[in-house]
């Protein structure tokens, strides 16, 4: 068997499983839902793991094109309309593949003990599955259409785990609000992909960069169009400003979903976009600052969010946001390899931290205040350890894997403003970028130490002393959050730089995709070594700040308490709780004047006047008095059905034979 | 053999006759069993032709035919009898004005 | 001989249909009904289709009417209220006769369709028409398609039956 016949497995396997766990998964044991729900997506991640070894370990003459691919054949074929059923695997989607189905199984693995009680986990485990298929799809697509596909598809499943406890009102709304403000976004993704469609009459990734370098001098208008309304889908589905408010609403999701979905893999698919279209944002270095510019606000502004929440996985989903702010100020230098490097590494750190609150919230019985925690490490010594390791991770702890994709970014940023850069062309740009960039990693250390010691340290239990004695640790949960945590640890000395002694690895696996880093010119190995040292002293120095003021052994003081209990507070501490009041901006200006025009101008003027009043009086009453006249005919009786019926054969035999 | 000496229009009337004393049972008489009956009357009426002119134009394929709607007809008298007996039991009668479930406030 | 018993016949024929029509008791409209279509078989052997009339016997007389006494005994039926006057019996008939007349007159116009196309009306017909033989071998090779689809039909008719009429659905 070749390998790519292997390939539609991967696709159809979770699609299988989402079916049958959907249609017959509410009469059967669970333990046999578990089964179907797992096994497609552990055997995925086998057969991911085999492709991503063909394809890294290929000879160096071929390493440049191979692509395991397989065709479905023609999907649509409308006048010059081509669109392919193929699907393709290269170096950036094999690793895609990769943290898609290894993380994915294991946070299935992890949802059979979390969901485990719940009445409707076969429901639970359709979504999912469904998720992974798509996922998959949009990783694997071969053209832009199949990619909106599995966009799309992302997007539905996201929207019915979110909601997934839609018996409470909060949570389907928050499923709405994820789902509405997506389609925003994805109205871009239809017109960027139909602008680069009319402007070069194909949807094909490997044939679009040759077309877009036929058109010459009009290619760069094309492309900064197109650019710029693909970045505003992945603004929506990567959730950045101004697109991200449905992120945090998104925590109503069960924990594991917020791990998977809405940390290691859906809300990067606009980073995996830009990659895939890395030809596209380089040919327009407008497009690439916005992007940069856009990322690195995001990275600050949702790391302010994040210093005053009190919810645990709220804090975690800011962090998300601020995070994926980072991968989009790295792919918008143009260091396309460094920011997906950090999707790598992200996937796994935050993934753990995720499913570390998990195991937190379900031991407590659905506690997620960190006010009331505290003390825990003495009850859950491996989410502990494995929280504090991703923590380690997340603020760029040397050796740490967040370290060496956070540092890269960062690099990059800076020296895409020097001779040679490719933003050399907005000076001054890139050290507002590092400075955004580092500000946001100081305030990530500050806030991550914040939840951490909050949760795990500071001293003793603050909530119910009987919830804390019964706090236990699951095996599966554990084995999942070990091998995140080992991730966490381990991934970032893929992609050493050469400062370091190291040769850019992963930079190098994918430059036959996303091209290779950009390099200044001249010698910055001085440069490089400072910015590092300096961001490190920043986020030590956050980190040395939050263990002060929340402690490990001791309590904090009755001060600090005092501060913690009665948020929101005054001042600036109240409007950072707040989260900047951006919800209740977008309610006064977008939500209330769209209801408002609804009622005045559809309810009000189409519906009751012209619809209730106009309508009806020139067709519906005229109607009911015709109603009148036939309604003889219908009087429930048989016999009148009948002779209606013989009246009407009888009239045509006459027709038939006097004509 | 020769054909039976009477016109064919006679024939035709006979059965243009038959069928329209069928129709105005389903249509006039109150109990669903006669309608049934009634029913008979009509196929019977359609078989009459078939043979007529199966005879006039010296082809058997007409008798055939007739044939064939003689089973149906037996299918339907059973199913019909079937659905009167189903019906009575529900609502213990057979008289079609007092069958009025199509009209929508019973 | 054949003529006068034709007539004779078709006479017996519309006597029991009307007899169907205007009878209160359905027991009586079944018996009715018997005498109607064993007439008719009668007419059928007279147009030279044996095999017809033995199957209208059997099938009828011996099938179909038997299966409607049975139900009127089983449901014990006496006849709603059957609103019926001499005057409204008389206009029925006299509509029957009218168009019976009046539509045989309508298709026998020379230039309609329905008579013209066709085969040309025969002086004679062959030794074995309208035998088993002649029916039989037009059933086994012409329609031995619908004949098999016929066979389908009845069994689903009789399990149709058999559920509608059962007690308990």
């Amino acid at each position: 068997m070749q390998l790519n016949e292997w390939l539609p497995w991967l696709l159809l396997l979770p699609l299988a499983g989402s079916f049958f766990n959907g249609v017959l998964g509410a009469r059967l044991p669970k333990g046999l839902v578990f089964f179907v729900a797992c096994m497609p997506i552990i055997v995925g991640a086998g057969i991911s793991a085999t492709m991503a070894y063909t394809i890294f370990t290929a000879p160096e003459v071929d390493k440049a094109a191979i692509r395991i691919v397989y065709d479905f054949g023609t999907w649509i074929s409308a006048g010059n309309l081509e669109v392919s059923g193929r699907i393709a695997v290269d170096q950036l989607s094999a690793i895609m593949i990769c943290v898609i189905t290894g993380i994915g199984s294991l946070i299935h693995l992890y949802s059979t003990e979390y969901m485990g009680d719940d009445p409707s986990v076969h429901r639970y485990f359709s979504y999912l599955n469904l998720f992974v298929f798509s996922m998959l799809l949009l990783v694997l697509g071969d053209n832009m259409v199949l990619m909106f596909v599995g966009w799309e598809g992302v997007g539905l499943c996201s929207y019915l785990l979110i909601g997934f406890w839609f018996s409470d009102d909060a949570n389907a709304s928050a499923g709405k609000k994820a789902f509405i403000v997506n389609r925003v976004g994805d109205f871009g993704v239809i017109i960027g992909t139909l602008t680069l469609f009319f402007a070069l009459g194909t949807m094909d990734f490997a044939t679009m960069p040759g077309k877009l370098q036929a058109l010459g001098a009009a290619g760069g208008t094309v492309a900064l169009i197109a650019a710029l309304f693909l970045f505003l889908g992945a603004t929506g589905k990567s959730a950045q400003i101004p697109l991200f408010i449905w992120l945090p609403d998104a925590m109503a999701g069960p924990t594991p979903v917020s791990a998977l979905i809405h940390a290691a893999t859906m809300v990067t698919a606009g980073i995996y976009m830009i990659c895939r279209l890395s030809w596209l944002y380089t040919a327009a270095p407008a497009a690439l600052a916005v992007v940069a510019i856009v990322g690195a606000l995001t990275a600050l502004f949702a790391a302010t969010m994040g210093l005053m929440q009190t919810d645990i996985k709220k804090v975690l989903a800011y962090s998300t946001v601020s995070q994926l702010g980072f991968m989009f100020l790295g792919v918008g230098v143009g260091a396309f390899s460094a920011g997906f490097f950090h999707v790598f590494t992200h996937a796994f750190f935050k993934a753990c931290l995720f499913l570390g609150s998990g195991a937190v919230i379900y031991a407590l019985h659905h506690e997620q205040d960190i006010r009331k925690m505290g003390g825990l490490w003495k009850k859950l010594p491996i989410t502990t350890w494995t929280f504090v390791v991703s923590t380690f991770a997340i603020m760029g702890f040397p050796g740490f894997s967040g370290f060496f994709s956070k540092d890269e970014i960062m690099w990059q940023a800076f020296q895409s403003g020097l001779d040679g850069g490719k933003l050399a062309a907005f000076p001054g740009l890139n050290y507002l970028l590092f400075a955004l960039a580092l500000a946001a990693a100081t305030l990530t250390s500050f806030y991550m130490w914040r939840v951490t010691l909050l949760t795990f340290f500071s001293g003793k239990y603050r909530g119910d002393q009987h919830t804390f004695e019964h706090a236990k640790e699951m095996p599966l949960m554990s084995l999942a959050l070990i091998v995140l945590g080992l991730g966490a640890l381990l991934t970032g000395f893929l992609n050493v730089p050469h400062i370091l002694g190291g040769h850019l690895m992963l930079a190098q696996l994918l430059s036959p995709v996303v091209g290779a880093l950009p390099e200044a010119h001249g010698d910055h190995h001085a440069l490089e070594i400072g910015l590092m040292a300096a961001t490190l002293v920043c986020s030590l120095g956050s980190m040395v700040l939050a263990i002060r003021l929340f402690g490990i052994k001791q309590e904090p003081t009755q001060k600090q308490m005092t501060l913690l209990q009665t948020l929101p507070g005054r001042g600036f501490v109240k409007v950072l709780y707040n989260k900047w009041y951006v919800d209740e901006a977008y309610e006064k200006v977008i939500v209330k004047p769209i209801e408002r025009t609804s009622y005045v101008f559809f309810y009000k003027l189409v519906d009751q006047f012209l619809i209730d009043k106009v309508m009806i009086g020139i067709f519906a009453v005229p109607a009911k008095y015709g109603g009148y006249l036939v309604r003889w005919i219908q009087n429930g009786s048989l016999q009148r059905y009948a002779t209606v019926f013989a009246f009407g054969a009888a009239a045509i035999v006459v027709w038939v034979v006097l004509r | 053999m020769v054909p039976i000496g009477v016109p064919v229009e006679h024939v035709i009337a006979l059965a243009v006759a038959l069928f329209v004393i069928g129709v105005l049972g389903v249509l006039l008489r109150k109990s669903v069993i006669v309608m049934l009956m009634s029913v008979e009357l009509m196929l019977n009426a359609a078989n009459l032709l078939f043979v007529v002119f199966a005879e006039r134009w010296g082809v058997a394929r007409g008798q055939t035919i007739s044939f064939f709607v003689m089973a149906v007809a037996a299918a339907e008298a059973a199913v019909g009898l079937a659905i009167l007996i189903g019906v009575f039991r529900t609502h213990n009668t057979t008289d079609v004005d007092e069958l009025r479930d199509l009209l929508e406030q019973s | 001989m054949d003529v006068f018993v034709f007539y004779a016949a078709a006479a017996i024929t519309l006597l029991g249909a009307s007899m169907v029509l205007v009878l209160a008791n359905p027991l009586r409209a079944a018996m009715a009904l018997i005498l109607s279509l064993g007439a008719l078989s009668v007419i059928y052997v007279l147009l030279h289709a044996q095999f017809v009339a033995v199957m209208q016997l059997l099938v009828y007389a011996g099938a179909i009417i038997v299966l409607f006494v049975f139900v009127i005994m089983l449901l014990n039926l006496e006849d709603p209220k059957t609103r019926r006057s001499w005057p409204w019996v008389a206009g029925v008939f006299t509509i029957i006769g009218g168009l019976s007349y009046g539509l045989a007159r309508g298709l026998m116009v020379d230039d309609n369709q329905f008579i013209t196309s066709g085969p040309p009306h025969v002086n004679a017909l062959s030794k074995d028409y309208g035998t088993v033989e002649q029916v039989g071998r037009e059933i086994m090779t012409t329609f031995v398609l619908p004949f098999e689809m016929l066979s389908v039909l009845l069994l689903v008719a009789v399990v149709g039956a058999v559920v509608i009429s059962k007690k308990r659905l």
